[in-house]
């Protein structure tokens, strides 16, 4: 009895001095932000690259006097679009967040009308101006008409005249091919031959690839994202393939440059170099996996936040669509579009011994 | 496109046959869905890629010591887990469970140890042969040898020797089997260093091929299971002859529409199978 009465006065004089040592509650208002990104799966860099992103702009960003202190909760989609509304319910009921942010398309258009519907900010990293309608959505994107055009111009000034396109089965890419498409259609300088649907799983390129092979296009378009381009990219030197590949990020997330030597291709803002240096310095990474996007995102939340000075979401978006023209983010200038879209510019890139090097901006 | 067409429905058939095979192998003697035999394959492919990148052996090392990991692994998840739980009485649905959640943990693993990311195993057989009409990546080549050599080999284990004998005997009546003095056990055992064998060099193989990933195993061995049932268990000529059977299928719905069909053709003709011909297209009649 004695021995327990005396562990109990132990445990209750150290909660005692933890309490004194432990830092008076906050007396700003919270502003909670839920980001739902694959943290585990196939795409897990990408969360993994988005955690350390919010790390380092938070740890910048405390120094600094602000009017809101902001918590992030992550949630792991698993890179699975049935996940995504179950956490995003999750966070707006649960968690009761502020501010939802979304990667890429098809999982921000999940997002984006439970946003509309519970008044939630959703900020979305996304190519489909479609995830950005609403008063309550806003997408942080690259661009994706300014990429299709920009394409668009260095195809025709690379002398193609005829390509077969490789589209993958995700939001994000039949976007681009729309916005491509439709380019193509009003210039009528370039005929789109074969175009080729492919779900994102695919792992046998071999008879699609021997078909492009006969059909001789000047360019294969590619709008296919990680793992699938590296399978294809392999398949295609597999095959002794010589037309060039090109599209839009289409080498951004290839794992093997050597696969794509000497081919150029359009690609989203690329991060600064000054926070290339940073990230790099803080992570020990040399790549930031897009996480530049993710600080993009955070600096436009609490740019919005701390600017309208209240945590009505109508007022934050107003003034974020009002003021954050020409902001200085991790990809540079932005530039401010109607109905919440703020976008990087596109630069073309070619890989150049295996890494992408900037050609044009 | 007649002659590509043929040479990517061995390549696809062999790749599926081997997996088939190894399945068909397993459930021989151990007659369930056993999904852990997805992380086998996947073991293979990630064993050889750990061994030459992070150990640095030489691919001629490596693959050997992967597949000889797969075997053991085979044997080890079958004397301790499986087994155990057959002798308690566990029905072919807890079995088919359990096989899930250890898929699951083992695809956790080579999450944790390897990362998500998809993967290239390199070295020279990426490198294309010249076979005079046409030309291949070496491991292509040696998908399609491969899958025909474990065909005789398995073949000539099952109907010309003892131990083949064996095989069947419990195949056909387990517990007869146990009666008349085989050691069930024993041969389940050998079974299952087998079958590990097989899919520990399918997924070396694929690995070289078509690179890697974590979930690889599960759509290879599902793939896998279509061929086995297409083709009909009871003999290897089933699960060998249905995978081709299901990469022909596959490959001309590519050619005749896209490459997005291909799991839609799959998909029909196993559910075809599955409501008209469940026993499979080359099963031997029962005399």
């Amino acid at each position: 009895m004695k021995k327990l009465i005396l562990i109990l006065s132990c445990v209750l004089a150290l909660g005692a001095c933890k309490d004194e040592k432990a830092p008076k509650a906050s007396a700003k208002p919270v502003v909670k932000i839920g980001v739902i990104y694959p943290m585990s799966g196939d795409a897990s860099f990408l969360g993994e690259a988005a955690k350390n992103a919010v790390n380092i702009f938070f740890e910048e960003f405390n120094k600094k006097l602000h009017k809101f202190d902001y918590q992030v909760i992550f949630e792991d989609n698993q890179n699975k679009l049935a996940k995504q509304a179950t956490l995003a319910q999750k966070l707006i009921n649960i968690d009761k967040a502020d501010v939802l942010v979304t990667v890429m398309s098809n999982f921000g258009a999940v997002v984006s009308p439970m946003a509309e519907q519970n008044k939630v900010m959703h900020v979305a990293i996304a190519t489909d101006p479609a995830v950005a309608q609403g008063k309550y959505n806003v997408i942080c994107s690259s661009n994706p008409a300014g990429e299709a055009d920009f394409l668009y111009e260095q195809l025709i000034k690379h002398g193609a005249k005829h390509i077969d396109v490789v589209v993958m089965n995700a939001t994000g890419s039949q976007t681009m091919f729309d916005f491509f498409k439709k380019k193509a259609e009003q210039e009528k300088g370039l005929k789109i031959g074969q175009v080729y649907h492919v779900n994102p799983d695919e792992k046998d390129f071999r008879l699609m690839l021997h078909k492009i092979k006969e059909n001789q296009p000047d360019y294969i378009l590619a709008f296919l994202f990680a793992p699938t381009i590296d399978v294809f990219m392999k398949q295609y030197k597999d095959g002794g393939l010589t037309i060039p590949v090109t599209g839009v990020e289409t080498f951004t997330y290839l794992r093997n440059k050597t696969l794509s030597e000497g081919m150029w291709y359009v690609d989203a803002a690329p991060p600064t170099d000054e926070y290339v240096k940073k990230y790099q310095i803080k992570t020990g990474s040399d790549t930031t996996d897009y996480a530049e996007y993710m600080d993009f995102v955070m600096q436009v939340i609490t740019f919005g936040y701390e600017g309208a000075k209240t945590k009505d979401k109508e007022k934050v978006i107003s003034f974020i669509e009002s003021q954050s023209n020409q902001m200085l983010t991790a990809v540079g200038k932005i530039t401010t579009e109607p109905d919440g879209v703020l976008n990087g510019q596109p630069v073309l890139k070619k890989i150049i011994n295996a890494e992408p090097v900037v050609i044009e901006e | 496109m007649l002659l590509v067409l043929l040479i990517n429905i061995l390549i696809v058939g062999a790749g599926y046959g081997l997996v088939a095979m190894g399945f068909a192998l397993m459930s021989s003697v151990s007659p369930f869905f056993n999904m852990t035999l997805g992380s086998i394959i996947a073991f293979g492919a990630y064993g050889v890629y750990g061994l030459t990148n992070i150990c640095s052996l030489s691919p001629i090392a490596a693959i050997p010591t992967a597949v000889l990991f797969c075997a053991v692994m085979a044997v080890l998840l079958e004397k301790f887990i499986y087994t155990p739980l057959q002798s308690k009485g566990a029905s072919p649905m807890v079995l088919l469970v359990a096989s899930l959640g250890i898929y699951t943990i083992f695809e956790a693993l080579i999450h944790l140890c390897f990362g998500p990311q998809y993967q290239i195993l390199g070295g020279t057989l990426g490198q294309n042969i010249n076979l005079g009409i046409f030309s291949m990546p070496k491991v292509q080549f040696i998908t399609i040898v491969a899958d025909f050599a474990v065909f005789g080999l398995v073949n000539f284990l099952l109907y010309h020797t003892f131990f083949g004998k064996t095989v069947r005997a419990v195949n056909a009546n387990a517990k007869l089997a146990d009666i008349i003095g085989l050691n069930n056990n024993k041969i389940i055992l050998i079974v299952s260093a087998l079958s590990g064998l097989i899919l520990g060099l399918s997924g070396v193989l694929t690995g070289f091929d078509t690179g890697l990933e974590p979930t690889m195993g599960f759509n290879l061995l599902f793939k896998g299971i279509i061929a086995a049932i297409i083709g009909g268990s009871g003999s290897m000529l089933g699960p060998f002859l249905g995978a081709f059977f299901l990469a022909a299928a596959e490959n001309i719905g590519v050619m005749l529409w896209a490459s997005e069909w291909r799991d839609l053709v799959a998909f029909i003709i196993f559910i075809l199978f599955l409501m008209f011909r469940p026993q499979g297209i080359f099963v031997k009649k029962e005399k």
